[in-house]
């Protein structure tokens, strides 16, 4: 077997590293890398040629500095962190790890990048993900896949918004389309395989399997690999949470590339550099050369021309100050500014070479200083890259019985999770003052069969779970608005109360949220070894039963 | 290509070597394992992939909270929606529902034989045809009466049943050496129930038949009419579940009544697959006593009153303390004081001939989960009010203080008179609550194509070798606990099988 989600879980990752050359590497993905580094040459040639190099000079010996520079070094290292964030919210349900952990191991990826052809940190940091948490190298590879999704998605929502707020030149508006229409396909691509991992699976067997056995097990084997991948996303929280960090993440880069803006004295716009991230983000995906020297450049460059350089953009930009100074008698904020003066290729280059400098040193230092604190050395890195290889090296057997292998989702990962406010709903279902019990007796039935309660309601079908959860989250917001306070925070009458209102109510909408809620907290209750001694007490002297629960 | 026999052992099921089955069957409930132990009797090769697990009666008779964690689908809580919705429950386990049912035995009766025939065309089905059938299966599960003294529960029953001079029955029961121990909803732990893991499936494997379990079906793969395949996922020991492709010559999906349509559809095949989904909708009904019943400590009742049969019967159901809690729960407001008496309670149900419609889609989100959906007739309402009363008096009859209907708004029927009511009137439909284990005719079997799903023996139209052998083939409701129909039914098809494809 030659798929690595096929080895041992427990196998180290790295362990052939020393046998793992940089050769190897390169071999196998030999046209990527040719590919890669002539593109890069092409490129750099193509605008050595047109660059004035003089002007360069100027502007860099003309260059403000400070504070921009640190500004900008600082909000990259924000971004990171905030990268890191977003990948431990993403493992959060499978392992524990902590923001810096997580960020070093994105740090080591890039870094890897940096350094090594063929996009090949991809791997190196599914790999330092894998052996850092424990978690599958297959689990890894998607969870980095995901990462690099989630990227592409939010670099092309902002190029769209950006290029559609501000003025540009003519090419960038069907570029931004066709990055809309691209956008707009992989977004329902994206929600179906997180949502409907059997609909994608039936779809791509009936796609695949007119193609061949080979092909139709490497499509079910990828369709597989990714809907495990993104299983994350099923929970709303986590997927909103991962989303909206996705956003602040490429803002946060896009400001990096503004506080850039000054050291040519270039006006800061926000939108503008944000335009200019995600056109280069974008460029990059072009096959280059480690640290995409050349791509980088030349797409930054271009960016940067097409928001500010074109006659129309220059035009556009104006009319619209001057509108908006007419309009609203206000001086044109500089922060928000659309109008950026016409500028040269040369300080575009310029500007290209400094945002490359401190997006490619920052992480580098960051990444190497991350291998050394961990004990890797480059050839491990190269190593965890290649074990870490992807679903498309699997072995080419016509009649192979196993198509693929992913880790299994954890029973625990229940939706439903123990919380104060479940506590609290099933210990207003379930009688308390009526029953002879001490706190402790109480607390623990109370705690079984919440936890019993949390978990049937997991195991419901994924559509009458999300209904719930829909149902659920009015009733807490109707009670937080008609109390001013949480429910879980109320006092035990006032739950009960409104437990009781919910549940035996004359709304039936709210009576059948409640029924399954109070039928198994209930059942669980009274399962309860603490519950039924007490009624076997109880039952001897039911009078006394009685006269406490009328009290 | 060299053709590797499938060893059926996980391990080395998760190897790069082709596989390739002569019969391969997904289920083993009764339907399934029937199927097995018939065919591998008959020389056939055969595999069968089951979801559940395997368990040992070790592993029965735990609290009903943690059975239901081991050995029911989605932890027991599998809701069927509609207007009412309705709490439904199967087995996933080695033996599907079978290790968690009460083991009550019926015949399909003979009207219902002749009305599915004139009704669906079903061809070779007759009363004398299927004896045999039914003769093996009473036989291998050593169907009969409960062997020892009447428990309390039932004795009161049978006190009302004898006061409203009724026509009751003891229902025999696959349970030959049942000593009262109330664990038949969790397996049963000294064996006394037969559940097909007992004794059907060990008799199958020995004929050569092999189980795999922790094994879901996710697809079946078809290809101009035949189907080539099928996707499985395998959950292995080390926390991860491999993907494998397993093909065979023939498949059965004896997956159940919910998922054998649902792994159908999903599989897009869809020709009146799912659209018939019938069901046996039952109320429950709790009665206190002045006498001490501890139904909490004995088997549940065990007759039946068939004077309104086939639309309405009368048992006996599961109890626990828990349960009795949840069944007062509708009323918990108002009831909440009776639980201390549980010593001197039973519960009781009436179970309904559905006549409403229901269907089973599957789900775009998730796995692709069944969807269940029945609609209440206004005569299945009809139906369970009359029913209602006439449990009701029975029990008052037998000298119930109170009877606890699951009727919101209904707390207690006092007199015979509040019972009565409810042969005129229709109960709140918004407010009952109601649960039904009974479920079938899901693909329904006949040669009238306009309706039927497979042929009168359980080959799906339009397809070369795919069967259909489980609950899901009864084309209507039958009336009756339906294990002994679905095994008869087949071992009848199996047989036919054997008979057009011995030698092949």
């Amino acid at each position: 077997m030659n798929d690595p989600a096929l080895q041992p879980e427990n196998s180290p990752p790295g362990a052939k590293g020393n046998s793992v050359t940089l050769g190897r590497i390169i071999k196998s993905k030999g046209t990527i890398v040719v590919g890669g580094f002539i593109i890069s040459l092409l490129l750099l040639v193509m605008t050595a040629k047109k660059i004035n190099w003089q002007l360069v000079h100027d502007a860099f010996a003309s260059a403000t500095w400070l504070p921009w520079l640190p500004l900008a070094v600082v909000t990259y290292l924000i971004g990171m962190l905030l990268r890191g964030l977003r990948l431990k919210q993403l493992v959060s349900t499978e392992a524990s790890l902590t923001v810096s952990t997580a960020s070093n191991i994105i740090a080591v990826g890039y870094a890897t990048n940096n350094i090594l052809p063929a996009r090949l940190g991809e791997f190196a940091r599914a790999g330092m993900l894998a052996e850092r948490t424990g978690l599958p190298y297959a689990l890894s590879l998607t969870v980095t896949f995901l990462e690099r999704l989630l990227d592409g998605l939010t670099i092309l929502s902002l190029f769209v918004l950006a290029i559609f707020v501000t003025p540009t030149d003519q090419w960038l508006k069907p570029a931004a389309m066709v990055a809309g229409l691209l956008f707009g396909c992989a977004l329902p691509s994206v929600l179906m395989l997180a949502f409907a991992p059997q609909l994608s699976l039936s779809l791509a067997s009936q796609v695949s399997i007119h193609l061949g056995r080979k092909w139709h097990t490497r499509a079910l084997a990828l369709v597989t690999q990714v809907t495990r991948g993104l299983s994350c996303l099923r929970d709303a929280s986590t997927a909103l949470s991962v989303l909206a960090t996705s956003f602040v993440i490429w803002i946060i880069e896009g400001l990096m590339f503004a506080l850039v803006m000054p050291c040519f004295n270039l006006p800061i716009s926000l939108v503008k550099a944000i335009a200019v991230m995600a056109f280069t983000n974008l460029g990059i995906l072009v096959p280059s050369s480690p640290g995409y020297i050349g791509t980088y450049h030349v797409c930054c460059k271009t960016a940067l021309l097409a928001v500010t350089g074109s006659e129309t953009a220059q035009v556009t930009n104006k009319t619209i100050e001057q509108a908006a100074v007419q309009t609203y008698q206000l001086a044109s904020m500089p922060f928000l500014s659309n109008s950026i003066g016409q500028i040269s290729e040369s300080t575009a280059l310029s500007y290209a070479v400094v945002v490359h400098l401190v997006f490619y040193t920052t992480v580098t230092i960051w990444g190497v200083i991350a291998m050394a604190r961990y004990g890797l050395e480059l050839g491990t890195t190269a190593a965890l890259a290649w074990e870490a290889k992807p679903i498309t090296d699997l072995p080419e057997t016509e009649a192979m019985a196993v198509i693929t292998s992913v880790p299994t989702q954890k029973q625990s990962n229940h939706c439903f999770k123990i919380t104060p406010f479940w506590l609290a709903i099933v210990g207003s279902s379930v009688p308390t003052g009526s029953l002879v019990l001490t706190a402790e007796e109480r607390s623990a039935a109370v705690t079984y069969a919440t936890q019993f309660v949390c978990s049937e309601l997991s195991a419901l079908p994924s559509f009458l779970r999300l209904l719930f959860k829909i149902g659920i989250l009015g009733f807490r917001s109707i009670t937080i608005a008609s109390n001013l306070c949480p429910f879980e925070n109320l006092s035990r009458e006032r739950q009960a109360k409104i437990i009781n209102a919910w549940s035996y109510g004359p709304i039936g909408t709210t009576r059948k949220l409640f029924k399954p809620l109070r039928s198994l907290a209930l059942l669980a209750f009274f399962e309860h070894p603490s519950i039924l001694a007490a009624l076997n007490k109880s039952n001897d002297s039911s009078e006394k039963f009685k006269s406490s629960t009328n009290a | 290509m060299t053709v590797q026999k499938l060893d059926t052992n996980r391990e080395t099921l998760t190897s790069n070597k082709p596989l390739r089955v002569q019969v391969l069957i997904i289920g083993s409930g009764a339907g399934g394992s029937t199927t097995a132990n018939v065919l591998a009797e008959q020389g056939f090769e055969v595999v069968v992939l089951e979801e559940g697990e395997r368990h040992t009666v070790a592993d029965y008779g735990q609290s009903p909270t943690k059975a239901m964690s081991l050995l029911y689908r989605n932890r027991g809580i599998m809701p069927i929606m509609g207007s009412v919705p309705i709490g439904y429950v199967e087995g996933r386990t080695l033996g599907g529902s079978t290790e968690i049912n009460s083991g009550f035995w019926h015949r399909l009766p003979p009207e219902f034989l002749m009305r599915w025939q004139a009704r669906f065309n079903l061809s070779d089905f007759t009363q004398d045809a299927l004896a045999e059938h039914f003769d093996w299966a009473e036989k291998i599960l050593s169907v009969g009466l409960h062997p020892g003294p009447w428990p309390k529960s039932t004795e009161v029953f049978n006190r009302g049943v004898e006061a409203m001079q009724w026509s009751g029955q003891e229902v025999k029961r696959a349970a030959n050496g049942c000593d009262n121990n109330n664990t038949c909803s969790a397996g049963c732990p000294k064996g006394a129930r037969q559940g097909v893991s007992l004794k059907l499936i060990p008799d199958a494997q020995a004929k050569g038949a092999r189980f795999i379990t922790g094994c879901k079906a996710k697809l079946l793969l078809k290809s101009r009419g035949k189907i080539t395949g099928v996707l499985a996922e395998i959950h292995k020991p080390d926390s991860t579940s491999d993907l494998v492709r397993i093909d065979a010559d023939h498949i059965f999906v004896c997956a159940g009544p919910t998922q054998t349509p649902g792994l159908l559809r999903k599989s897009g095949i869809k020709e009146h697959i799912g659209d018939t989904f019938q069901i046996h909708p039952m109320l429950k009904v709790s009665a206190l006593f002045d006498e001490e019943i501890n139904a909490q400590h004995s088997v549940m009742p065990l007759l039946q009153v068939k004077e309104f049969w086939p639309d309405i019967s009368l048992g006996g159901s599961f109890f626990s303390v828990g349960h009795l809690a949840l069944n007062l729960g509708d009323n918990w407001l108002a009831n909440q004081n009776v639980i201390q008496d549980y010593k001197r309670m039973a519960t009781y149900y009436v179970a309904v001939r559905g006549t409403g419609r229901g269907t089973v889609r599957t789900s775009p989100l998730g796995d692709g989960e069944p969807v269940l959906k029945y609609e209440l007739s206004d005569v299945d309402i009809r139906h369970l009010s009359q029913g209602l009363a006439r449990l009701s008096s029975l029990l008052l009859s037998a000298g119930a203080k109170q009877v606890y209907p699951c009727v919101q708004g209904l707390p207690q029927i006092s007199s015979e008179l509040d019972a009565v009511r409810w042969l005129d009137e229709n109960l709140p439909r918004s407010l009952l609550s109601l649960t039904t284990v009974h479920a079938f005719s899901t693909c329904p079997i006949g040669e009238k194509v306009e309706h039927c799903a497979a042929d009168s023996f359980g080959k799906i139209h339009g397809f070369e070798n795919l069967y259909v052998n489980d609950a899901s083939m009864l084309p209507d409701s039958p009336g009756i606990n339906p294990q002994g129909t679905i095994m008869a039914l087949a071992r009848r098809n199996a047989l036919h099988f054997a008979d057009l494809h011995r030698g092949h």
